[in-house]
């Protein structure tokens, strides 16, 4: 039964997923309670067009869509704070415009299709040494960044204009934050893919939300929360011979209905 | 003559092509009560926002004494995140208050924690500072959210509309509180009302803003020049 473990790709599938995994916990408060938890999926996008951009010039598109994803997020913060356009929509017209893009790389290239679906439901089988050194970096930087930065992050996230008010550089925290979503999607996209990397960061916090007794619980919560669903997840996805991605999702909506019955059950 | 810790000169706070504070000019003095009464929309908040740097003004200027300038406590109209799913607990949301006071810092230190310890015991709200702030009432979160506002010492306290969720017997003791404050530790307060009891701005000055400043002195002076305070607020 545990034959599995003794596969390289296994290992590192587990290893990739279980760092990535961690990172978008981290996150996942901060932008779920900021109403920010859709900028997962759009940036999601963005890194389907910046991979397939990536892809037409070199082995390793991360590269290049990491950089494109980044900028993509600077871009949604500026237009969500110069209020020009209501945060979803901003969210909505840069990833919109991506897949376009995206799209129509695909359709004058060739030998995609392989990759799209890859890219689509998550190929976290397949990835690489690179991947699992850019996801260990990528949760180094996290944990450090959130060590150092936690109550400000904190005070951000709960009244915004307050923490403006303690001359906290709001507006910095928030472009670094979104680059820290930034790079955790593109990586993200890769193991799990576009239509279920979001909701490694929704689910984590909605589900932690329900049971935790303060905020600091709930981020631990979630980071619990996301490394027993990734790992049972992959495991049972291996077992069950079912794709990974899926496996996960479906087990983070089990972990949820469980928490809003714990909740039920102690309020009553 | 008491110290002069703001002075407000030919203020005007321009939206696009709006002016909603246009040409004010005031000085606040240290240890004065000064009620700010207007109309919905005649420019009580951004007033104070821009007093403490929240809202960026125009043209003139606010001057205040550098002594003050890190010594502000806010209360502001909405204080409180209204997500009843956040799970902050009092402590942690009173955690952000002592964060202006901290500038290389980045951490809460075992002082920080006592001196929040004493202010809930002082507020009688100790029992309170595990619990998750979203299942208090709102009497119980605006004690919390003065308490923020002094965390940091301040020597000046602004207060947007503080009462406006309250029931009335709440209310009187949140006054006799900023009484105290007030008399007892000698701090400014500066507190945007709609509270029409006269009971409450005795001894308080009255800043009337409606776009302009209609008035600007004693509540003694006010009543005797015939405004009647229930019609302006």
């Amino acid at each position: 039964m545990f034959e599995m473990f003794e596969y390289q790709f296994f290992v590192y599938a587990i290893i990739a997923g279980l760092a990535i995994g961690i990172t978008t916990a981290l996150l996942s408060n901060f932008l779920v309670l900021k109403s920010q938890a859709l900028i997962g999926d759009g940036l999601a996008h963005v890194s389907f067009a910046g991979i397939i951009i990536g892809m037409a010039f070199i082995d390793e598109p991360i590269y290049i869509a990491i950089p494109i994803v980044i900028i993509a997020a600077i871009l949604i913060k500026i237009m969500m704070n110069s209020k020009m356009i209501r945060g979803d929509a901003a969210i909505g017209i840069v990833s919109s415009l991506s897949l376009a893009i995206g799209f129509i790389i695909i359709s004058v290239g060739s030998g995609y299709n392989r990759s799209i679906e890859g890219l689509l439901v998550g190929s976290i089988l397949t990835v690489d040494i690179i991947d699992i050194v850019f996801s260990i970096l990528l949760l180094l930087g996290t944990i450090l960044f959130m060590g150092l930065s936690y109550q400000r992050l904190f005070s951000i996230t709960y009244d915004y204009e307050y923490a403006k008010f303690t001359k906290i550089n709001v507006k910095k925290y928030d472009i670094i934050l979104s680059i820290f979503t930034a790079v955790t999607i593109v990586l993200g996209v890769q193991s799990v893919g576009i239509l279920l990397i979001s909701s490694l960061i929704i689910f984590p916090a909605i589900s932690a939300n329900q049971i935790a007794r303060s905020f600091k619980e709930a981020v631990m919560i979630a980071v619990v929360i996301n490394v027993f669903v990734i790992f049972f997840g992959l495991v049972g996805s291996h077992l069950l011979n079912i794709p990974s991605g899926s496996a996960i999702v479906v087990f983070h909506g089990i972990v949820f209905l469980i928490t809003i019955l714990i909740k039920t059950l102690r309020n009553h | 003559m008491a110290q002069q810790v703001i002075n407000v000169q030919n203020l005007t706070v321009r939206f696009q092509s709006y002016d909603a504070i246009k040409n004010a000019s005031f000085t606040v003095n240290d240890g004065d009560f000064i009620n700010i009464i207007g109309p919905n929309g005649g420019g009580k908040t951004t007033l104070i926002k821009s007093l403490i740097g929240l809202t960026p003004h125009s043209e003139g200027q606010i001057i205040i004494d550098p002594l003050f300038e890190n010594k502000i406590g806010y209360l502001p109209q909405k204080g409180f995140n209204n997500d009843s799913s956040f799970p902050a607990t009092v402590e942690e949301v009173l955690f952000t208050g002592v964060l202006q006071s901290k500038k290389a810092s980045r951490f809460i230190t075992k002082s920080d924690k006592n001196h929040i310890d004493q202010l809930l015991q002082k507020m009688e709200v100790f029992h309170l500072k595990k619990r998750l702030i979203s299942s208090l009432s709102g009497g119980q979160q605006q004690r919390i959210f003065i308490i923020r506002a002094l965390v940091s010492n301040p020597r000046i306290l602004v207060l947007d509309e503080p009462t406006s969720a309250l029931d009335p017997d709440f209310r009187k003791s949140f006054y006799q509180l900023l009484k105290k404050i007030n008399l007892v530790e000698n701090m400014t307060i500066i507190n945007v009302t709609h509270d029409l009891d006269d009971e409450f701005k005795k001894g308080s000055k009255i800043l009337h803003i409606d776009q302009t400043i209609r008035f600007f002195g004693t509540y003694e002076e006010f009543r005797a020049k015939g405004k009647d305070v229930h019609r302006h607020v």
